[in-house]
């Protein structure tokens, strides 16, 4: 059986007395969408942080294509990497966060090509014509010039995607990408990732979207006090859930719609 | 008021503000850089340094400036560290100030936004890259205002070197007040003399500002 | 070398009493400084701009000259204006005129916080000019003002030992004194900085309490 291409196992984190991941265990396929839900607060965000190592776990480890993340390669699989390293590993993982995160004092296309320049090498030409073409696939040619500040929520998520995306990750991580939208910009959001969706990028997106984990997502696994309590296709988890916590959570989704 | 009086006492007086030029910009310079270690220490370094540096800084924050002052000039010695009033002096000032100093430059990283350090390390940007070029230049409009007022305050500090025995700008206004009795003239000229220090330090705040401005056209 | 607190008890009185000075000094000048910081703050937002743009002008002058030169102004300069003091009055003198103007400084801010609203309603009730003011417009800019004018009043009591420089016989000097004839001035200096460290305690407590009663009074609005 060929191994997953991203498979984290056992994970947990504790901040002080609060545990926030209690032994979670996630594989997803190359090219799979998966769809992490449940309740504020269930320790979904630190999923996704312990992933890239932006938190490294307390225990448990993440594997992306084969290499361990935090660690060394083959035969040094078991010495733990400084940060610098580790860095190196990140930048293969993009990372889209709830507020965007942009860099406020940066233009739209300084904010796409400044990681791709100092972290890949990539000469100012070679990274501007990356992005200008990633930012024309997001629906935003011709704002290379703004400033995050002059864009409305929905573009900076967008430029935010983008951003991520001049990496050339080849697992991209969503941290509530619409959360911190006005409804009507929610739309335009979905729609990029759909479209990477159908491009076959590997993609872990929490949210709380309910028409892209059933539409989008191949599997939607459902968080609960820090731990996947249940996982499956869309039609599975969303229309006949097993689980008594998984079936409460949807039943109060579905009264505040 | 009598000018041949005073005369005389006038190159002392200059030899005065030249010694306290000399202190303001050596504590200036010198603090700025420590204060900014302590800054990034205490907010991001591992955390014995960070309890450390704090307890240290609020230490020397709790004391006045003169006792500082008194610490390194009559203390040290004791210690077998005999040094020249001025190198004294410039110690104590550059240890208060950079105790103060720190604090400003932390207020000022304070009210970053924490989720851009979270997007450079999610990029793959390196620490001095990131704080280079997205955290400095963020974190500066805010600190700039404070940093200066600070300054300010610096400056005025270094009057206190004349309770160990250099021969500054307020040392020289004393004592030609005290011989001459003549206090106007001299304490007068005294005060503006820092006065002037203190506009260039103004002055030098705008055009700073300004240059912020202007670089990071922050629209916020 | 190993430090020797020995002689401590023998200079404990000493030093004592320079903190006993010390303490007045703070009182003093914390007391008769805020009055005198509301009289610039009002000044500071008066009606005619000559009035304020002449306190702007103090105001930047007396906090721009170093303390020490005010110190020694009033310890020098006032007795050719006929008008010779003591070490003490000359010392509460020059430190309240400067906190003064740092005082009306934080008042200013803390009036402006208020919102003109407010005096509107006051006025649209009939209240009369001087109870708007004491009874409505006074007491909410307490919220605002109170975190920096403890703040300040460490700095007043950290300011005391300026006095030094004109024979006032607080605790810096006390020190000074005693270690000049000790030769040991680290273990004196240790021991007032611990009093002082004492005193800065005590105020920071207030500040403690302030801050928390004022964020409620905040939050209530």
């Amino acid at each position: 059986m060929p191994s997953p291409f991203v498979s984290a196992s056992n994970l947990r984190k504790t901040y002080g007395d609060f545990t926030a991941l209690d032994g979670v265990s996630l594989s997803m396929d190359r090219g799979e969408v998966v769809a992490v839900i449940g309740a504020s607060g269930s320790g979904k965000s630190t999923l996704l942080r312990c992933i890239n190592y932006l938190d490294p776990p307390d225990s448990g480890e993440v594997r992306v294509d084969g290499v361990r993340i935090g660690y060394g390669e083959g035969a040094r699989e078991d010495r733990a990497l400084p940060e610098r390293d580790i860095r190196r590993q990140r930048a293969e993982i993009g990372m889209v966060f709830q507020h965007f995160n942009l860099f406020p004092h940066f233009t739209v296309l300084q904010n796409l090509i400044e990681a791709p320049m100092a972290v890949r090498g990539l000469s100012r030409a070679e990274a501007t014509e990356r992005a200008r073409d990633l930012l024309n696939r997001v629906g935003l040619s011709g704002r290379e010039g703004a400033f995050p500040a002059e864009l409305s929520g929905g573009q900076q998520q967008r430029v935010a995607i983008a951003r991520a995306l001049c990496m050339k990750p080849r697992l991209m991580l969503f941290d509530e990408p619409t959360s911190a939208l006005d409804p009507e910009l929610v739309g335009e959001v979905i729609a990029v990732m759909r479209s990477l969706a159908e491009e076959g990028m590997t993609m872990l997106v929490v949210t709380h979207e309910m028409d892209f984990a059933a539409q989008t997502a191949s599997r939607v696994a459902f968080f609960d006090a820090g731990k996947i309590v249940e996982t499956g296709p869309p039609a599975q988890v969303l229309r006949s859930p097993q689980h008594p916590r998984t079936q409460a959570f949807l039943q109060r989704i579905l009264r505040s719609h | 008021m009598d000018y041949t009086l005073i005369a005389p006492y006038l190159p002392d007086l200059l030899s005065g503000f030249w010694i306290t030029v000399q202190l303001s910009v050596l504590t200036l310079v010198l603090a700025t850089p420590i204060a900014t270690a302590i800054a990034l220490g205490r907010d991001l370094g591992p955390r014995p340094l960070a309890r450390a540096l704090a307890v240290l800084v609020n230490a020397v924050r709790l004391l006045p400036a003169l006792i500082v002052l008194y610490f390194v000039f009559y203390g040290g010695p004791q210690l077998g560290l005999r040094m020249k009033p001025m190198t004294a002096a410039t110690i104590g000032l550059v240890a208060m100030g950079a105790a103060y100093m720190s604090e400003d430059i932390r207020g000022g990283f304070s009210a970053l936004d924490r989720g851009q350090l979270a997007a450079c390390r999610a990029l793959g940007l390196p620490f001095g890259h990131a704080l280079r070029r997205v955290l400095l230049p963020q974190a500066l409009p805010l600190i700039v205002p404070p940093y200066m007022t600070r300054a300010i305050i610096m400056v005025k500090g270094t009057s206190l070197a004349s309770m160990v025995s250099v021969a500054d700008l307020t040392a020289e206004a004393t004592r030609a007040s005290s011989i001459t009795y003549q206090p106007y003239v001299f304490v007068l000229l005294a005060g503006v003399l820092y006065l002037a220090l203190s506009g260039v330090l103004v002055a030098f705040q705008a055009w700073v500002e300004r240059h912020l401005r202007l670089r990071y056209r922050l629209a916020r | 070398m190993t430090l020797d607190f020995s002689t401590i008890p023998e200079v404990w009185p000493a030093l004592m009493k320079g903190a006993g000075v010390t303490i007045q000094l703070t009182l003093a000048v914390l007391i008769l400084a805020t009055p005198g910081g509301l009289l610039v703050a009002f000044l500071r937002l008066a009606p005619q701009p000559w009035l304020r743009a002449l306190v702007l002008a103090l105001s930047w002058i007396f906090r721009g000259i170093p303390p020490l030169l005010l110190l020694f102004f009033a310890f020098f300069g006032l007795p050719i204006m006929g008008l010779t003091l003591q070490p003490l009055p000359a010392a509460i003198l020059a430190m309240t005129t400067y906190m003064s103007f740092y005082f009306g400084e934080i008042f200013a801010s803390g009036l402006r916080s208020v919102p003109p609203g407010q005096a509107q309603a006051a006025a649209a009730l009939g209240i009369p000019a001087h109870r708007t003011l004491m009874r409505i417009i006074l007491p909410q800019t307490i919220p605002a003002a109170l975190p920096p004018y403890i703040s300040h009043a460490t700095e007043i009591l950290k300011g005391t030992a300026l006095a030094a420089a004109v024979a006032v016989p607080e605790l810096s000097n006390a020190a000074k004194k005693i270690f000049v004839v000790t030769y040991r001035p680290l273990e004196v200096l240790i021991v007032a900085a611990a009093i002082y460290a004492l005193l800065d305690g005590v105020l920071l407590l207030l500040q403690m309490f302030g801050e928390r009663w004022s964020n409620r009074r905040r939050a209530g609005r």
